[in-house]
């Protein structure tokens, strides 16, 4: 019954993405906005960009600015320009409503399961720089468990651009360190924490994924599987994350599904 | 001059007033004459011509290896033996299209598509060649001067001389020409060699290299100091003194080459004239740490130097010259600088570089790191011996990185360790990690 259910609304979503795929389809050529709840422990300035458990911000900002100060929650917004019918780029904002130069058709807002399953869909078909920063709008999307699908698509060699494998593979990371250090799939929770009392051990770790080589990986991977301080399995598993490495994909999906 | 040497010469003297007029034109018909393939002749090379029977070449104080890499000084590695010019021409489509010259040696046996023309005049050989090397610029990496400059009893200078003023030529190939037109000449050259350099100054020298440049006239200098008999030398002293930057430039380069007082006297007055350009000082700074002789004045002089110096970059080429002194007192200078705070940090850093890439062991390295209290000059120290080659480097950085009470330092250890392509370090930074 419960798979049937979760069948159900799996079939759902799908035909709600493939509603949203076809207004966004349906708009031509311009730019389009939309927005969606937001993880909870991700905030931004609106604009440039965001922020996950309040120590790592994604975006764009000038060394003047403080991002910290400006970080509000609010909802995931997204600006996407679209040419006849098919997304070239996909911006990705959380927080206040602010206004922008360049005027966008507003398609109001969605659930934030249909705002992922259409962004992975975007992801896992787009060969435009979209599908890289779809992956992104996607990830920040509330109550929607992403990383089996951010799987397939690190693996997807045959139709993904190694753009967003990459940043598919990096979520997909930042997913397993969540689930190694016992927050399940919330990945706000590991960014709020910075307490590792040992640093050698982080900085080892950063200097195994800098050998020349990829000597290092081997140990990394021993590491991140095997490690009894689950931060330091999240450090290494970030930088396998970042390796790039066909390894990297067996070793996230063995600990994903384990 | 060897019995066989002798021999060529002498059938060579026989045959070469039958083989034509006009000089080297009775090869030319010959080789013109020949299929595609390989052409061999065999000529008397100077005496002071030998080599290794392969690719390597000495002339007076120039070798060459392949015809491609060219050094001045001694003969250090290379059994070097008298023997007579091997000197293989290619032809292809009737065309020359390469010259390979060999001193010594044998033929290889064998070999298909050969005429073998034999032994042939020393001078029609050298005649032959001269003219060679407008049709052959640029279309061959063996460049048929080496081929006419082992030539026995061939006054082959002038036309060299010649080729070097000869505009339509390549920069290379006018360089290499007035390199031997130095090289083979006498006091006779010295005049238009010195005119050729102040003719072509300043055109091919950047400012940040303290060498003598890759133009026509840091060749002509070098021409003049390969002048036998040091004839070019005064006219190098004055070109230092007077020629256009480029010139002085490439004038104290190869002053500095040799080791005699009065030239490093006039490299020494030139690197402390402070009406000089930073340039050409710093190229006499580079040329100071260029003899073979570790000079007790010059090392005396770039001390005080830098002591009087305001300009870092000046500084810095004084820290290069010391570092290349064999001696210790030049690693020891090196470490005092890199010690002593009132130095700018940039200069310090810039003394114990220099101190790890000169003589400097990794005990005065780590002796300077554990005297350090800067962080930035501590960071310097420990990439400085990440550069060190012995052992006792890699140890004394995985010391740092496991126990030094800065962490910034453990990591910068760390980070160095890990470029090296050594399993052991894996396996250290590893155990870092699971212990």
């Amino acid at each position: 019954m419960a798979l049937a259910l979760l069948a159900a609304a799996g079939a759902a979503e799908r035909a709600q993405a493939q509603a949203l795929a076809q207004r966004v389809r349906a708009a031509g050529t311009g730019i389009l906005e939309l927005h969606y709840t937001a993880r909870p422990g991700v905030c931004g300035d609106g604009r440039r960009f965001f922020s996950m458990g309040g120590n790592t911000y994604y975006g764009n900002w000038s060394s003047g600015d403080r991002p910290m100060h400006t970080c509000q929650p609010g909802p995931a917004r997204v600006r996407m320009r679209v040419e006849r019918g098919s997304v070239k780029t996909v911006r990705v904002a959380v927080g206040p409503a602010v206004a922008h130069e360049e005027p966008a058709t507003d398609l109001g807002a969605v659930s934030s399961a249909e705002a992922a399953s259409f962004f992975l869909a975007l992801a896992d078909t787009s060969t435009e720089r979209g599908g890289h920063d779809a992956i992104t709008a996607a990830v920040i999307a509330d109550s929607v468990s992403v990383w089996q699908r951010l799987l397939a698509i690190a693996e997807n060699t045959g139709r993904v651009s190694s753009a967003t494998r990459r940043n598919a593979l990096f979520w997909v990371s930042r997913f397993a360190t969540a689930k190694v250090m016992g927050h399940g799939e919330d990945i706000t929770e590991i960014e709020s924490r910075d307490d590792d009392p040992d640093d050698t051990r982080r900085d080892a770790v950063f200097a195994l994924s800098q050998m020349r080589g990829k000597q290092g990986l081997d140990p990394l991977i021993e590491i991140a599987r095997t490690h009894r301080d689950p931060q330091v399995r999240g450090h290494a598993l970030f930088w396998i994350g970042q390796s790039g490495d066909p390894r990297a994909v067996g070793v996230l999906r063995q600990i994903l599904r384990g | 001059m060897s019995h066989t040497r002798l021999a060529s010469l002498a059938l060579a003297l026989t045959l070469a007033p039958a083989l034509g007029a006009q000089p080297g034109t009775s090869i030319a018909r010959r080789v013109a004459a020949a299929p595609d393939g390989e052409v061999r002749l065999t000529y008397a090379t100077r005496p002071d011509v030998c080599g290794d029977g392969r690719d390597g070449v000495s002339i007076r104080r120039s070798m060459f290896f392949s015809d491609r890499v060219e050094s001045y000084g001694t003969v250090s590695g290379m059994r070097c033996i008298d023997g007579p010019a091997r000197v293989t021409i290619t032809v292809r489509d009737r065309k020359v299209t390469g010259v390979r010259t060999r001193v010594g040696g044998s033929w290889a046996s064998g070999a298909g598509d050969v005429t073998d023309l034999g032994p042939v005049s020393a001078p029609e050989a050298a005649a032959y060649f001269i003219s060679l090397v407008p049709q052959l610029e640029g279309t061959s990496r063996h460049n048929p001067m080496l081929a006419a400059a082992v030539a026995d009893s061939a006054n082959v200078a002038p036309e060299m001389l010649r080729l070097a003023r000869t505009t339509s030529l390549s920069r290379d190939t006018r360089r290499r020409a007035v390199h031997w037109a130095g090289a083979l000449g006498d006091a006779s050259m010295v005049a238009p060699i010195t005119e050729l350099a102040r003719a072509s100054g300043g055109d091919r020298t950047s400012a940040d290299d303290p060498g003598p440049g890759d133009g026509l006239e840091g060749a002509a200098a070098g021409a003049l100091a390969m002048i036998p008999d040091d004839a070019g030398v005064p006219a190098l002293m004055t070109l230092a003194r007077t020629g256009s930057p480029s010139v002085r430039k490439a004038a104290v380069f190869w002053l500095g080459q040799r080791d005699d007082e009065r030239s490093r006297a006039v490299v020494r007055t030139v690197a402390g004239d402070e009406r000089e350009t930073d340039a050409v000082r710093r190229a006499a700074i580079f040329a100071l740490s260029q003899g073979d002789r570790d000079s007790p004045a010059d090392f005396a002089f770039l001390r005080s130097l830098f002591d009087g110096e305001s300009s870092d970059k000046l500084k810095e080429q004084v820290l290069f010259s010391v570092s290349q002194r064999e001696s210790s007192d030049g690693t020891r200078w090196l470490l005092d600088k890199a010690r002593d705070e009132r130095q700018p940090m940039e200069v310090r850093r810039k003394a114990v570089f220099w101190a790890g890439q000169g003589h400097a062991s990794v005990a005065d390295i780590s002796a300077l790191y554990a005297s350090a209290r800067d962080e930035r000059l501590k960071e310097h120290i420990i990439f400085v011996l990440s550069q060190q080659r012995e052992e006792a480097a890699t140890t004394k950085l995985i010391s740092i990185a496991k126990e030094d009470p800065d962490r910034e330092m453990r990591k910068k250890a760390l980070f160095w360790l890990a470029q090296k392509d050594d399993p052991r370090i894996t396996k250290l930074i590893t155990d870092l990690v699971v212990r």
